[in-house]
């Protein structure tokens, strides 16, 4: 039961976090706004993204996880980058590395997951 | 690693609800691109694909690396290595400074490089006079540029007067030379990695192309996901790995038992009259033994007869069942095109020569072969051990140009074209790459010169060979960018330019050769491999006051070394030694490589030719200029390899043997090894990127759920793993991956208690001289629970 309400407060708490991600994609905000994420020790931070991910945030990690990224072995990190270098909501560069062509051929106005779903990144929306 | 996870859950979600600390992540940073002044062109190193890359470059630093999209090779996709790389180039690890050590025990100091090589140079030249041109040795790599590799080992053979050049790809695709040689009469595909998206059959057998390979995994994915009906993919493999998620078929069989198999799918296609008369008659004999006997079909079907389906499942046992093996085989052989890539699981065998020859018998009793999507395909491990030593002539029975040494009339041919006096090049073979460290253990060879790779971390029972490297009486040179196991070894420490701090030419898996341009200067007093060679020849011609070494280096005296000298080695290479020979580069000039995006693909005999990238198919009249030049008929594919002086491709009459190390009472588990997506061989370089490092800090071992259970092994257990040779301390990764009775250990870790070279064997193929790293027989035994582990890299 602790852990049922530990995850809806979770999740609560992912929803709000995404609410904020879609309202800052839609503005250029002059500070960029930041998520939280429990501190983590370094040896906590040797834990592959996915490992935790795959029960705090399921639907995220089964989209992924049966994605073309996620039968091809693109892992969170090539997105979202690291600790130190860590981003909710990924720069485009990051999607450049392989997708330079099409990055380039995209409106300038949008982010590849207003068309293409974020994890899933299918057809267009 | 179960706690850390419970307790991270538990703080995600007090932190959610509180949102008091933690870590400020960003929620977004900048939507722009790479923010580079210019991206400069060039080719990933980090496997045998071949990936043309970006560097982006701002204000003098590499900052990112973006995918070609116009090139045939990956079309613009990178997977993790290849787009972190950047990250070394500026790393503080760095090697900066020539360091040097009279003796294995002191501490490293750092000297100048004049010093530096006037040491080398001694050294080398000491031991000749000493003890003869065959106690010095090279050691070098599928990494080195072909420019490196031709340019040291032009000055091992010619120069110093021994064949003792070596390098890893012995270790990786020596069985994939024997037995494209043996079979097909020349070395590398036919094809090219333009099939995958005409084929509707893939066979993968001993091959984790998803990590190993992963974006041209990507094709093949996309083929099967784009055509699900269509096409089948059949992964043939003793565990399931990541590449078994876009499998039709998965066949599970034990480790060794695969020779069986093979030639049971080719006793299906001839007891169903499967195979293709015409190909058969027009194309292929049958042989047998040493002597290369030939034999008739008659002959090869009574020995294929002893192969019957039931008795193979016998054998391979895992999921093998006769009707399987019956169902295999009519879709390889009645597929419209078949394609079968394979790596390390086919070739680190005591009989890799005889699977790749099995692999062939497929294709060429179907005739899968030479049609648009038919090729029996070799995945090459390193960016350059096809093109730098394969074909630049880096192991010790080729020259350049793909000239067994032993050869009289090719190694004279080779003496004329450098211009030094016949019999310069001595006619024996030199080591093999177990045979030069068996050397080193023996005292025989007193200095030795290690290029770009760590075989102190890399070889097959690498305490056995470490013993001989840490001798006081064995000199030892690394050239290299990071400390490395085997820079704990060396004498002197020479560091080098990395990959876009140099320019030169990487020949990848499809035959197909590409230039990386240098971008940005290497840091401290690193240097170009290239210069490195040069400078040492000449002083090796003072030290033994012998011309001829400085002949070897006479055309490329005074050029500037990150264009104009690599251009120069090029354009001896390709201009003098390729020309009229197989792999016949001759149009691949720089100028021409720098207009492509993606490089040429060889025979590329005139400019013309390879200005439209060169032949996409070898053997076939209309897309192969060489198959026209020297065609003897009027069939459509010829034949001209140069080991089969009939023109033929030969399908071996080739028995099963299991593997030299078989599970006993004693040791009752399989052991096999290799690579994760992260990293790259011995995590010298990705290990210093911190991405990959986290999302593999420690090589695990895994062991089937079945076997966990029945040795009370839960995940992240500590675990001893012995065999005859030593033993390795791992933490479980219980995972349906490797069949039951069978574990799996990842062989990029350096820390010494998760070393698994130091475990495994180093029996070799008698052929290829390959070493059997897939297979050896060991024990395991639960030690503790989870231990807090931590990465390692040697650092000075």
């Amino acid at each position: 039961m602790r852990n049922i309400l530990a995850l809806m407060v979770l999740f609560l708490g992912l929803f709000l976090v995404a609410c904020q991600t879609g309202k800052a994609s839609k503005t250029q905000a002059a500070a960029a706004p930041s998520a939280q994420h429990p501190e983590l020790s370094a040896r906590e931070k040797l834990i592959p993204c996915a490992t935790c991910h795959r029960e705090v945030t399921p639907e995220i990690y089964e989209e992924w996880y049966n994605s073309l990224h996620g039968l091809d072995n693109v892992k969170c990190f090539q997105c979202h980058g690291t600790y130190e270098n860590f981003a909710v909501e990924p720069p485009i560069g990051r999607c450049a590395a392989c997708h330079a062509r099409e990055v380039t051929h995209a409106p300038k106005n949008k982010a590849c997951w207003d068309c293409h779903p974020a994890h899933k990144f299918t057809v267009h929306r | 690693m179960a706690l850390s996870r419970r307790e991270f859950l538990k703080r995600t979600a007090a932190l959610t609800a509180a949102s008091l600390v933690g870590m400020n992540l960003p929620l977004k940073v900048d939507r722009a691109q790479a923010d580079a002044d210019r991206w400069v062109r060039g080719t990933c190193r980090f496997c045998g694909v071949g990936c043309r890359v970006e560097l982006g470059i701002k204000d003098g630093r590499p900052v990112a690396i973006r995918g070609v999209p116009q090139s045939r090779t990956n079309m613009g996709y990178l997977c993790m290595k290849g787009m972190l790389f950047y990250q070394l180039m500026r790393h503080p690890d760095r090697l900066t400074k020539p360091l040097y050590r009279e003796s294995k025990k002191e501490k490293f100091r750092e000297i100048s490089w004049e010093e530096a090589l006037s040491i080398a140079a001694k050294k080398f030249a000491e031991s000749i006079k000493n003890h003869g041109p065959d106690s010095v040795a090279y050691y070098g790599s599928g990494q080195a540029l072909t420019e490196e590799t031709y340019l040291f080992q032009k000055i091992m053979r010619a120069g110093l007067r021994t064949n003792n050049v070596e390098g890893n790809p012995r270790l990786c695709m020596a069985s994939a030379v024997g037995g494209y040689i043996t079979s097909f009469g020349a070395d590398e595909p036919i094809g090219s990695y333009a099939d995958i998206e005409q084929a509707f059959c893939f066979f993968i057998i001993g091959s984790n192309m998803a990590e190993a390979h992963p974006v041209l995994f990507r094709r093949v994915m996309r083929r099967k996901l784009d055509n699900p009906r269509e096409v089948t993919v059949i992964n043939a493999d003793p565990r399931r790995s990541p590449t078994s998620r876009i499998a039709d078929i998965h066949l599970q069989f034990k480790p060794g038992t695969d020779l069986a198999l093979l030639n049971a799918m080719a006793y299906v296609i001839v007891e169903e009259k499967l195979y293709n008369e015409d190909f058969l008659n027009n194309y292929c004999t049958f042989r047998v033994g040493k002597e290369k006997k030939e034999v008739s079909f008659e002959d090869y079907k009574k020995f294929i007869s002893a192969y019957t389906p039931e008795k193979a499942a016998d054998i391979c046992g895992g999921n093998i069942t006769p009707d399987l093996i019956r169902k295999v085989a009519r879709i390889f052989a009645t597929s419209p095109a078949t394609m079968s890539l394979w790596t390390m699981g086919i070739n680190q065998r005591i009989r890799g020569v005889w699977a790749n020859n099995l692999i062939h018998n497929l294709h060429l009793l179907t005739g899968q072969l030479c049609r648009p999507g038919a090729d029996s395909f070799s995945l090459t491990g390193q960016p350059n051990a096809c093109g730098g030593v394969r074909e630049g002539g880096g192991l010790c029975h080729i020259l350049p140009g793909h000239r067994p040494v032993k050869v009289d009339k090719l190694r004279h041919e080779v003496e004329d074209l450098w211009g030094v006096p016949r019999g310069r090049i001595p006619a024996k073979p030199g080591y093999h790459t177990i045979a030069m460290f068996s050397a080193v253990n023996e005292g025989k060879i007193k200095a030795i010169w290690i290029n770009c790779t760590s075989p102190a971390q890399s070889l097959p029972n690498c305490d056995k060979y470490r013993k001989g490297m840490a001798r006081e009486d064995v000199f030892i040179i690394v050239t290299d960018i990071f400390p490395t196991k085997t820079t704990e070894l060396a004498n002197l420490i020479l560091p080098t330019a990395f990959h876009f701090e140099k320019t030169g030419v990487f020949g990848c898996t499809e035959r197909r050769s590409q230039l990386t341009l240098k971008a940005i200067d290497p840091p401290g007093e690193a240097k170009p491999e290239v210069w490195i060679a040069r400078e040492w020849a000449l002083k090796l011609a003072e030290e033994l006051n012998d011309p001829v070494i400085k002949k070897c280096v006479e055309p490329f005296l005074g050029l500037e070394p990150g264009y104009e000298l690599p251009k120069a080695i090029w354009t001896e290479y390709t201009q003098k030694l390729t020309a009229g020979r197989d792999n016949d580069l001759r149009g691949a000039t720089y100028e021409v490589l720098q207009q492509l995006p993606d490089g040429v693909q060889w025979p590329a005999p005139t400019k013309e030719w390879a200005l439209k990238g060169g032949t996409y198919k070898k053997f076939v009249r209309g897309l192969d200029p060489l198959a026209d030049e020297h065609a003897i008929d009027e069939k459509p594919y010829q034949f001209y390899g140069p080991a089969h002086k009939d023109h033929k491709l030969w399908v071996w009459l080739r028995p099963y043997k299991g593997p030299a190390e078989e599970p006993d009472a004693e040791y009752p588990f399989y052991l096999s090894t290799g690579r994760v997506i992260d990293h790259w061989h011995t995590s010298s370089m990705t290990g210093r990127i911190k991405e990959l490092m986290r999302a593999n800090p420690y090589a695990y071992i895994e062991i089937n759920p079945k076997d966990a259970q029945r040795l009370g092994i839960k995940p992240g257990d500590m675990v001893l793993v012995e065999t005859r040779r030593g033993k390795n301390i791992l933490p479980a990764k219980v995972y349906e991956g490797p069949m039951e009775g069978m574990v799996f250990v990842y062989w990029y870790d350096m820390a010494e208690d998760r070393m698994i070279n130091r475990v495994t064997k180093d029996a070799f193929d008698p052929g290829s001289k390959e070493p059997e790293f897939k297979i050896c027989a060991c024990r395991i035994k639960r030690l503790s629970g989870p231990k807090p582990l931590k990465p390692y890299l040697v650092r000075l």
